[in-house]
């Protein structure tokens, strides 16, 4: 059976990880086992429960970014969405000569710009007097305090907005501000986009940054974090997993129609051949197995693949105790008897929420290219409930031909994309 | 590839003019202004201080579990799911075939609550500080809790989607809606969107943007879109949700049909973030996409619900756009803003909602408060007076911050 979305296509993959700021040393940095999780540098995290994070380093925006203006309205979050989009283009040729800006679009998984109420405490520090905190002198002399642009740097679908811009994208778009599912359903949308055929190329991925207090709160007050401070702190699927590491980043890619990328001479990196999406909020905050099986089984359908087709899941293993088993449980629902690999990065460049499916999909391009799989480290022991996984230990050599990417969302989302590659 | 056809089975809304369908159509056919000065808080010496609040509104929340984990947004949400759902009748649907697709924005703290944290954390440590935060918060505050809120109250546990486009939200998010059940990917999708905009730090961001009225006084005449003396927008607030579901799914159970949904289209200004081109590009490509995906000629749209949100900007070029597209075709053109004002990631799913009761009782909605006619907008704008006509295809826009258009177009049932 052949992929319901027709022959989608990935033109050009762009990357910014904590672990490099391309697809191809992101990957031999996964297989050589190093792991870009370590103190946090960027704020004082001595008050959370977690001290460690995987930050970007070696990262200068304003070789992405040139008007001082805009990147001045940019948080770290939105300055790696487009340096990531920046990349993907360049290495698809997008905007490719010929293809009217009209028919090119981009659609951007985001993550919550949570920032901007930092930057407020001036202005609500002004509004106390001697007679505690006034309305009053907050409206007239704390507001003041705040710049005019403050709402615009908080605006959650800014890569969008300025990524059409600089790309002169005007066709179909889309922000998805879906927690950790949001920049899998860009691509897939996307695809879908593509073969409904609405635009001709289209710019999919994923940007985000929890390398901040507020994410640090967040999660940490969910019991969420790694309070371990020793090397490899974070352990997904292992007996001893005990919460993640925040993380950030981002990776587009630039789609087409095969014939389309065919016809203008553009390379080929892989095939989206299926896409699925599912909810199991009742089960809230973690994940329900029997939805992420049913979403798992929608992007299997949609592939036109069976379970055993599957050389390698790409999970989303978070590293906590209950999502990590639901996970587990869940592919073991959809596979069954058959056992194909699975592996996650997360031990090595954290959790990057939306942006983690997409990097996700960045390293299964580069993976199918190298004919590796790369490992899952940090496991002393297998956690019980992922006995019944074939687990990449070590890198793998594999010729990949099809491949899952999972990501699971805070809300009960579960998003799986099937990529499928030339023998 | 196959296309299932796309119906309206419920509607549901929360709005400033009425806490439910009815009332709100029936304020939008008397023409009746729901924006006046803001009773929430006080709001002397913001930029402004007024605004179209929803007032009376009580909704439990959930039951359960879930109980605390309602903010506003998601009240008002459940309120217009509840509604629409109760309006749709029994679904008899599979939950792995039920999905929801929402409009919405991060949460914002409220700001005396922010203030007593602020002050309260001086004096702490850091860590009590952090022990003081409510784990709910992070989850409750994210712009995807309604969407995941209707999931866990309706069983729905298919396709979940949040857009976050701005003012654009609810356009895209029903849209988005209307691709996955013409895919087959869902027989019946929740969609719309929610927002809540009258709170001192939204009227003071969009105040320091100055994108708001300030016609303080005089605030039940301020939002005038289309009109020469215009001057900013007004903010609004609520939620609109409706049942959509396919034509297959819709006739198997005997469900009445509000309406179809025909076709939408997107598109991006491409320009800057916070204003649109003057020619109105964006808005004739979006409604452009729409006509084309709908299989319709300009000559067949009987009403546009526009965009109109009363700044000059966004008028002129909207109204640059209607003519580029639909040219000497007399189509009326009405703003319902002018009376409920700007509910941003709820106003693409209320306006969609006053576009099928139009349809439904041959009754365009005025655009109230149009005086002194602006010769950068010069199409047929139903001043102050609702209009009957038979409408059997109604229009409507949504243009974002962030340069996003959505365009829906809605039309009679005709089996």
């Amino acid at each position: 059976m052949s992929s319901a979305l027709g022959d989608i296509i990935i033109t050009g993959s762009g990357v910014i990880s904590p672990l490099g700021h391309d697809p191809a040393t992101l990957l031999t940095a996964l297989c050589a086992g190093r792991s870009a999780i370590g103190p946090v540098t960027a704020f004082d995290a001595s008050p959370f429960p977690c001290q460690v994070a995987a930050a970007v380093t070696g990262f200068d925006p304003r070789h992405f970014v040139k008007s001082r203006r805009d990147l001045k309205l940019m948080t770290p979050a939105v300055q790696f969405g487009m340096a990531a989009l920046s990349l993907a283009c360049a290495q698809g040729g997008v905007p490719a000569p010929g293809v009217d800006p009209e028919r090119l679009g981009l659609f951007v998984g985001a993550g919550t710009a949570f920032g901007d109420t930092y930057d407020l405490v001036p202005a609500i520090e002004a509004g106390f007097g001697d007679d505690g905190f006034d309305l009053h002198r907050f409206a007239v002399d704390g507001t003041r305090q705040v710049s005019p642009l403050w709402l615009l740097k908080g605006l959650s679908n800014n890569v969008l907005g300025f990524g059409s811009a600089v790309l002169d994208a005007r066709g179909t778009n889309q922000n998805y501000c879906n927690s950790a599912v949001g920049g899998l359903q860009a691509i897939g949308e996307a695809a879908w986009a593509l073969a409904e055929g609405t635009a001709d190329v289209i710019a999919a991925g994923g940007a985000d940054s929890a390398v901040n207090p507020a994410h640090f709160t967040g999660f940490g007050r969910l019991d969420m974090l790694t309070p371990r401070t020793e090397p490899l702190p974070m352990r997904p699927f292992s007996s001893d997993h005990d919460g993640f590491a925040p993380g950030e980043g981002a990776a587009f890619f630039t789609l087409e129609r095969r014939a389309h990328a065919v016809a203008r001479g553009a390379s080929v990196l892989g095939q989206v051949a299926g896409y699925g999406n599912a909810c199991g909020a009742h089960t809230l905050p973690s994940g329900d197995p029997e939805t992420i099986a049913a979403a798992g089984q929608r992007a299997l359908e949609t592939a036109g693949w069976g379970p055993g087709d599957v050389d390698v899941v790409f999970a989303h293993g978070n590293g906590t105790v209950a999502f990590d088993d639901a996970e587990a449980r869940a592919l073991g629902l959809l596979f069954g008897a058959a056992r194909p690999a699975v592996t996650s990065s997360k031990a090595q460049i954290g959790h990057t929420i939306a942006a983690s499916g997409p990097l996700a999909v960045a390293t299964a391009l580069a993976a199918a290219a190298a004919g590796v799989i790369p490992p899952t480290i940090g496991i002393t022991t297998v956690a019980p409930g992922a006995s019944h996984l074939d687990l990449v230990l070590t890198p793998r050599p594999a010729t990949l031909r099809r491949v899952l990417v999972h990501a699971a969302g805070l809300g009960g989302q579960t998003t799986f994309l099937a990529l499928e590659f030339a023998p | 590839m196959t296309r299932e056809r796309v119906v309206i089975t419920g509607l549901g809304c929360v709005t400033p003019l009425g806490n439910d369908v009815a009332t709100t159509w029936a304020g939008l056919a008397a023409g009746k202004n729901a924006i006046g000065r803001i009773e929430r808080f006080d709001p002397t010496g913001f930029a402004t201080d007024f605004a179209a609040e929803v007032k009376h509104f009580e909704h439990p929340g959930l039951r359960g579990h879930f109980h605390r984990w309602c903010d506003a947004k998601a009240r008002f949400a459940l309120a217009a799911a509840e509604e629409a759902l109760a309006d749709a009748g029994p679904l008899g649907v599979d939950p792995h075939r039920f999905g929801v697709s929402m409009g919405a924005e991060v949460s914002r703290p409220d700001l005396t609550d922010m203030a007593e944290k602020v002050r309260a954390l001086a004096a702490a440590t850091p860590e009590e500080a952090f022990r003081a935060v409510d784990p709910k918060d992070f989850i409750v505050m994210s712009a995807f809790f309604p969407a995941s809120l209707l999931a866990v109250a309706h069983d729905a546990r298919g396709p979940n989607y949040t857009t976050s486009t701005a003012c654009t939200s609810s356009a895209q998010s029903i849209a988005d809606a209307v691709r996955v059940l013409r895919r087959g990917g869902a027989d019946v999708m929740l969609a719309g969107g929610t927002d809540r905009l009258v709170e001192e730090l939204m009227v003071m961001g969009f105040g320091l943007l100055g994108a708001l009225s300030t016609r303080m006084d005089d605030p039940e005449h301020a939002c005038r879109p289309f009109d020469r003396t215009r001057e900013g927008f007004v903010l609004g607030e609520g939620a609109g949700v409706l049942v959509l579901e396919t034509e297959r799914h819709a006739r198997a159970r005997g469900a009445h049909i509000h309406a179809e949904i025909l076709g939408y289209g997107w598109s991006a200004n491409a320009w800057r973030i916070t204003d649109s081109p003057s020619d109105g590009r964006g808005a004739r490509q979006s409604m452009q996409a729409a006509l084309a995906d709908a299989g319709l000629r300009p000559t067949d749209v009987d009403y546009i619900n526009a965009h109109g949100t009363s700044t000059q900007q966004n008028d002129a070029s909207e109204s640059a756009g209607i003519t580029a597209v639909f040219g000497d075709h007399p189509v009326p053109v009405s703003s319902t803003k002018s009376m409920m004002g700007h509910l941003v990631a709820a106003c693409g799913a209320v306006e969609l909602i006053a576009c099928v009761k139009a349809i439904e009782h041959g009754l365009l909605p005025p655009t109230i408060n149009y005086v002194h006619r602006d010769p950068a907008c010069d199409r047929d704008y139903v001043p102050n007076e609702a209009r009957a006509a038979r409408v059997d295809v109604a229009l409507t826009n949504a243009f974002g911050f962030g340069g996003s258009n959505g365009t829906l177009i809605v039309g009679r049932y005709r089996p």
